[in-house]
Parts: structure tokens; C-alpha cells; sequence
């Protein structure tokens, strides 16, 4: 188990190495940073001195080392925005993307997994056809549609609640209902099938048979399986919370991680987005790892197979 | 993750048998919506030369219906070009680049993945874990990253929506080339002096495209809602080339004024998806039992 766990930590961390290196790799190869910096007029000595200023006159190999080193004391860079310091920006803007991603993911899980377990136990009564429809919907409909349609009804026709960021209850709920619904839908599904994956093997038949009751036989051998196939799933969401919210901040205005990518995408801002990039990859490879872990810990085949 | 997939691809199987009597109407329809949009991308060239043409005194024109007159039937947007014309153009460009994108992909990927079931060793190795990357990472961001890198263009933007999916195919190219590889016929051809390009272009690809076929079906969907959200965010498709995502996000200025002009392009994505979707669904069923 220990092995499986450092395995699996060593991948995390080359996870996010590798994107490190991937973005130093496509930074180098999409021109030269000094040019990015200066813009097409400047002179070549004042390019020089930019280049000599920011070591980019060594060997690349050199300098991606260098900015290695750099980011593992939390230095990305100065935004080229506003010269301020890229992790602090980017740190500063977490806290609000949580405060609507947490909400949705718990919201999606809410409303996923329940209507996920009764689709499958009434397999195909109304309720199971209305949370597919609902499902096969969900996975249809870009996020920003949804938000659109609850813009369009709760704060233009019925003037219920505000339509952009404001850091209160109800400026809240729009963002996250628009975040959550969708996902509910893809979550149901997968426990939908997770929950009749279980049902069809044998040893809930004999759990039936011996006489339990629906409600135990559900609770101590269906729902302690089915979670084993849902971990990977669940932990999906959890990696793109930092990730997944980048279009409805845009379309509310929330002022979070999403709002400052799409504003640093759009100037360029390559510390900025480089940041970001870092942060949203060693979120999923923690994430990841957790889930890994947590599914050998349920699973302990998984660690005898593999390694 | 790779539980994932499968559990969701299993799940098509599950629906249209469970859809019983439903699914021929459904799928109709979609089939019929697919059929008039892929007919207006196809032949609606006429259309789109319109759509850039301004009719300043009509700005803001309503649909019919909606207290409009019949000059603009689905009504005009805030530069007073027709709605009819804009959308006509925009689905040309949105699926354009999901089509594009997806036959990209699916090529990169299952050239990755036959390359991988041939040489095995090291070469497998490398390429499965630049499988295992691309899937653990989120793709929304990373494509952002390369956008904000590299600048865009729409070619550009084609081969960075390709990215999206290519390391499905490879898988199932790679699993499926495995399995046949292990068949006689594979081995017979082999005997017989063909090389690997006769191998697997003409005997292996034709056997397993299936599977194939199912993933790109998957894939299609997903490239063309994440086209829509770029382009809605303003980072994807740029004026003059407009796209269904483009119109959503300059439409959402006016959402209080003229609100037609964000929820028709919101309809056609929505439609559109949801008819690929089902019919992906469903031809999963058909082609392919074991994803």
C-alpha cells in the first residue's frame, strides 16, 4: 500500500512537472520572450539589455531550470498587466471561484446521486426516464446556456435576483444553480449505471435471497460497491473546481479565478496564465491522487494488480 | 477516469433499450435536425453574404411574432444584420470547426495508438503517458494556456480543438489494433510480406473502425460545446467569423432589449448537441456492444 501511495504521489508531481515544462517548452518555441515583452519597435540594444536583464541570453535548458527554481519559491513572474506579482493575484481570486464551485459541486452531488440511485432502482418507471431525459440534457447544454435561461427568467422577466457577482446569497444562486444543474444531470447517469452495475451481480441476489430487506440489502451491498466505481468520477469534479468555472464567472461577472484567465488570456498575460495553468493541474493531480488512494483503500485489488 | 468513460458509453446501451417504443421518433427528429443544419452549412453560402451587411435603421428588429413585421422574420441583432443570415454563418463556422477538429483528432489519435500497438516497448510507454497527462489535466485551461501563448487564428484554433479527445481514440485504437493483432488474419497478412501501412490501413483500420466511429461520436458533441464556450468567453472564433458561441456572448449585452439575439443561437447549440448526442447514443448500440 505504501509503495501504491508513493507511486502514485511520484506520477502527481510529474503531472505537474510536466506542465510546467510544457508551458516553459511552448513559451520558447512561440517566439522570443523579449520581442512578447518590448513589442515589435523595440532596438536591438534595448532587447539585449532586456535579454542580459532576464537571463534569456543563456541556453534554454538553462533558463527553464531557472524558472523552475524561480517557481518553487512561488515566483511566476509580475503580471504584465499591472506588474504585480502573479501567485498573489492568482491566490487572491481562489476564494471567490470557491465560493461558488463548492456550492455547486455539493449541489451536483446532491441532486446527482439520489436521482442517480432512484433511476436505478425504478428501473424504467417515469422517474428513471425523466432523470435520463434530465441526464442526456445536462450533457447537451453548455453551462453558459443554462445561465443564460436563468438570467433571461429570474432577473430580466421576473426581476427576482441580480444577474452579476454581487457577494451575497442571492448573487450566489444563479452562478451556482447554472454550475450544478448540468453537472447533476452527467452525475446522475453515472450512478445510474454504477448502482445497476451492482445490482446485476450475483452476490445481491444472495443478499436478497437470504432474506434481507430491500433498504439493507441497498445500504450494505449495493450503494459500499457502487461508490467504488463513483470515486473516479467524484474525484473529476473535485480536480475541475478550480477549472470548471471559468465560463459562468465570465457570464456573471464573478470576480474569481475564471474572470482574471479569461482577462489574462485575452492580453496575453503569460505569468498570469501560467499560474493558473499550475494551480488548476495540481489541483486535479491532488485530486487525483486522493481518489487513488481512497479507490485502492475501498479496492485493495487495485494495488495487487498494478504494482 | 478510464472507469468513467466506460461507465458512461455503457450507459448507451442501457438507454436505447430502455427508451423502448420512444426512440425511433426521437431519433427521427434528430436525424431531421441534423439533416436541415448539415443542409444550411452545406448550401447556405448564399446566405452568409448577407450576413455581414448592416442595415443601421433596423437595428434591434423583433422576430416575427414577437411585434415584428415580416422583413426580418427571425428579426435583426445591434448592427441590424439579419438574424436568419447570422445564424446560417455561424453554423457553418461551428461546425466546420467541429468537424475539422474531430477528424483531426481521431486521426492523431489512432495513428498514436496504432504506433503504440506496433512497437510496443518504450514507444507504448511514452505515448500512454502522454495519454494519462492529457487526461488529467483540465482541458478548458490548458487550451486557454496555448490560446494566450501562441495567439489565434482559426486554423490554429482547429488544431487546438483536435486536442480534445485525441488520447480517447488512441486508447481505443491502441486496445482494439492490440486485439486484432492477436488475430490470425493480422498475423496471415504479415506472412504474406505486407508492411504495417498494409497492415493497418487496409486490414486493421476497416476491422475496428466500430469502435472508432463511436469515439469520434463522442468526441464531435463535446468539441462543439467547447468551441461555443471559447468562442462565448470571446476567445475562440473572431469577428468578422462569427460562430453560435460568438453570437451567444455579444448577444449577452443586449439580453434585456432584444434577447432573441442570444436565445436562438443558444436554441440551435442546444438542439444540435442534443441530436448528436442522442444519435451517438444510439449508434453506440448499433455498432459497438463492448465500449
Amino acid at each position: 500500500m505504501m509503495r501504491f501511495i508513493a507511486w502514485r504521489l511520484i506520477r502527481a508531481i510529474l503531472t505537474v512537472l510536466a506542465v510546467a515544462l510544457f508551458v516553459a517548452v511552448a513559451l520558447r518555441i512561440s517566439g522570443d520572450p523579449a520581442v512578447i515583452a518590448l513589442g515589435p519597435d523595440a532596438t536591438a540594444p534595448v532587447l539585449q539589455a532586456f535579454r542580459e536583464q532576464h537571463g534569456l541570453n543563456r541556453p534554454i535548458p538553462m533558463q527553464i531550470l531557472v524558472q523552475f527554481q524561480a517557481m518553487l519559491h512561488g515566483d511566476f513572474g509580475a503580471s504584465m498587466m499591472d506588474g504585480t506579482q502573479a501567485l498573489p493575484l492568482v491566490l487572491h481570486h481562489v476564494m471567490p471561484t470557491l465560493e461558488i464551485a463548492l456550492p455547486a459541486l455539493l449541489l451536483k452531488l446532491a441532486l446527482g446521486i439520489p436521482a442517480g440511485i432512484l433511476a436505478a432502482v425504478r428501473r424504467n418507471s417515469w422517474i428513471d426516464r425523466l432523470v435520463m431525459a434530465g441526464a442526456v440534457l445536462g450533457l447537451a447544454l453548455p453551462n453558459f446556456v443554462i445561465g443564460v435561461a436563468l438570467v433571461l427568467v429570474f432577473a430580466v422577466k421576473l426581476g427576482w435576483l441580480p444577474s452579476s457577482g454581487h457577494p451575497n446569497f442571492a448573487g450566489l444562486l444563479l452562478p451556482v444553480i447554472s454550475l450544478g444543474l448540468a453537472g447533476a444531470g452527467v452525475m446522475a447517469r453515472f450512478t445510474r449505471s454504477a448502482i445497476i452495475g451492482v445490482l446485476t451481480q450475483p452476490h445481491v441476489r444472495a443478499a436478497a435471497a437470504k432474506g434481507l430487506s430491500r433498504y439493507k440489502v441497498m445500504l450494505r451491498h449495493v450503494l459500499p460497491n457502487a461508490v467504488a466505481t463513483l470515486l473516479p468520477v467524484i474525484g473529476l469534479a473535485i480536480g475541475g473546481l478550480l477549472a470548471g468555472t471559468v465560463v459562468v464567472e465570465t457570464l456573471f461577472s464573478w470576480p474569481g479565478l475564471g474572470s482574471l484567465l479569461v482577462v489574462a488570456v485575452a492580453n496575453r498575460d503569460l505569468p498570469v496564465v501560467e499560474c493558473i495553468l499550475i494551480l488548476s493541474a495540481a489541483t486535479m493531480a491532488v485530486s487525483n491522487l486522493v481518489m487513488d488512494v481512497a479507490h485502492a483503500w475501498r479496492d485493495p485489488r487495485i494495488v495487487r494488480g498494478r504494482h | 477516469m478510464r472507469g468513467a468513460i466506460r461507465a458512461s458509453c455503457g450507459e448507451g446501451t442501457e438507454m436505447a433499450i430502455m427508451s423502448g417504443k420512444s426512440r425511433p421518433l426521437v431519433i427521427s427528429l434528430a436525424f431531421g435536425w441534423l439533416g436541415l443544419v448539415l443542409l444550411l452549412a452545406l448550401f447556405g453560402g448564399w446566405f452568409t453574404e448577407t450576413a455581414t451587411h448592416l442595415d443601421l435603421p433596423n437595428r434591434l428588429h423583433p422576430p416575427l411574432f414577437f411585434g415584428g413585421d415580416g422583413s426580418y422574420p427571425l428579426g435583426t441583432d445591434e448592427l441590424g444584420r439579419g438574424m436568419i443570415a447570422r445564424l446560417v454563418a455561424s453554423i457553418r463556422i461551428s461546425l466546420l470547426i467541429g468537424f475539422a477538429a474531430t477528424c483531426l483528432g481521431a486521426t492523431i489519435g489512432t495513428g498514436l495508438g496504432f504506433v503504440a500497438a506496433e512497437c510496443r516497448g518504450w514507444i507504448e510507454q511514452a505515448i500512454l503517458a502522454l495519454v494519462d497527462f492529457q487526461a488529467s489535466l483540465p482541458f478548458l485551461i490548458v487550451a486557454l494556456a496555448l490560446l494566450a501563448i501562441f495567439g489565434n487564428s482559426l486554423g490554429l484554433f482547429i488544431v487546438l480543438m483536435s486536442l480534445h479527445g485525441w488520447e480517447r481514440h488512441a486508447r481505443v485504437a491502441r486496445a482494439t489494433a492490440l486485439e486484432a493483432n492477436a488475430q490470425g488474419y493480422a498475423s496471415a497478412i504479415r506472412q504474406l510480406g505486407a508492411g504495417w501501412w498494409r497492415v493497418y490501413g487496409l486490414h486493421i483500420l476497416p476491422n475496428i473502425a466500430g469502435p472508432l466511429i463511436v469515439s469520434a461520436s463522442l468526441a464531435f458533441p463535446e468539441i462543439v460545446l467547447l468551441e461555443s464556450g471559447l468562442s462565448f468567453l470571446g476567445l475562440g472564433v473572431q469577428p468578422p467569423l462569427t460562430s453560435l458561441g460568438a453570437m451567444v456572448g455579444f448577444g449577452r449585452d443586449y439580453i434585456d432589449i432584444a434577447p432573441w439575439i442570444l436565445v436562438q443561437p443558444s436554441l440551435v447549440i442546444v438542439m444540435t448537441t442534443l441530436s448528436i448526442n442522442l444519435i451517438g447514443d444510439w449508434l453506440r448500440d448499433r455498432l459497438d456492444h463492448r465500449l
